[in-house]
């Protein structure tokens, strides 16, 4: 699993390439830790490069999106791959969690 | 059955460490797609493999040993394992409509497993655990 960041404005796009699973997750939960445990930005995760989830991955997805909340910012997901999109959906995080199909689709404050 | 001679139609393997989990999970990535099954199946065996054995590993119920089998309209699961008694099917279902704040993450995992297979049965031999998944093509 590979983890890049790249800032657009007030915005933090993290790409996670590769799997999140009960192997890689915890890694991208203390990557979080360090480095995203109080956001100060609006975050999106960019899963144009991942593979695959389980439900490890989703627990890092509800930790983070409870902890922007927290902080009054947003967190979002875009380019998820269809059967990535589909857990999110059976698990009904897209509830809190919006999918969006691209970079340019997720809202700018 | 044997359309794709030369072509493994079976994976077999042990499982004690998240590591061996991961790397089983690439394997039944590379194999399973030989087996030209769609990019979902693909993923929802993965899932459910995964997510069987990954409880078994994290409360020490070892040695896991998985076999996943093509046949003709089905890919079959069997997941074994050496930890106490435990019945997945009566697992109850998580709530997946509660708001943020009140969810957590408990069960989600058996959640997609019967969400995504076709079959489900548990059986208690030998003192190990036995669940028999078939996932339908």
């Amino acid at each position: 699993m590979l983890i890049t960041t790249f800032l657009k404005e007030s915005l933090m796009i993290v790409t996670i390439e590769g799997r999140l699973d009960s192997l890689t997750s915890p890694k991208l939960e203390l990557w979080i830790r360090d480095n995203l445990a109080s956001p100060e930005c609006d975050v999106v995760m960019d899963f144009s490069k991942l593979d695959y989830i389980s439900s490890a991955g989703l627990r890092v997805m509800l930790n983070l999106s409870k902890a922007t909340v927290k902080c009054s910012r947003k967190f979002s997901v875009c380019q998820a791959q269809d059967h990535i999109r589909e857990v999110f959906e059976i698990s009904g995080f897209d509830s809190f969690i919006p999918l969006y199909d691209s970079l340019d689709d997720v809202p700018s404050l | 059955m044997a359309h794709n001679s030369g072509k493994p139609m079976e994976i077999s393997a042990t499982i004690c460490t998240f590591e061996e989990l991961h790397d089983l999970n690439l394997k039944v990535h590379e194999i399973v797609s030989d087996w030209g099954v769609t990019d979902n199946v693909l993923f929802e065996v993965a899932l459910i493999v995964e997510e069987c054995c990954s409880n078994s590993v994290k409360y020490g119920a070892l040695p896991v040993e998985v076999g996943i089998r093509h046949g003709a309209s089905v890919i079959t699961i069997i997941i074994t394992d050496g930890g106490k008694a435990f019945d997945p099917t009566t697992v109850s279902t998580p709530d997946v409509t509660l708001p943020l704040e009140e969810r957590d993450v408990g069960g989600l995992g058996l959640y997609f497993v019967n969400h995504f297979a076709d079959s489900i049965v548990y059986s208690r031999e030998n003192g190990r655990n036995i669940l028999k998944i078939e996932k339908k093509l």
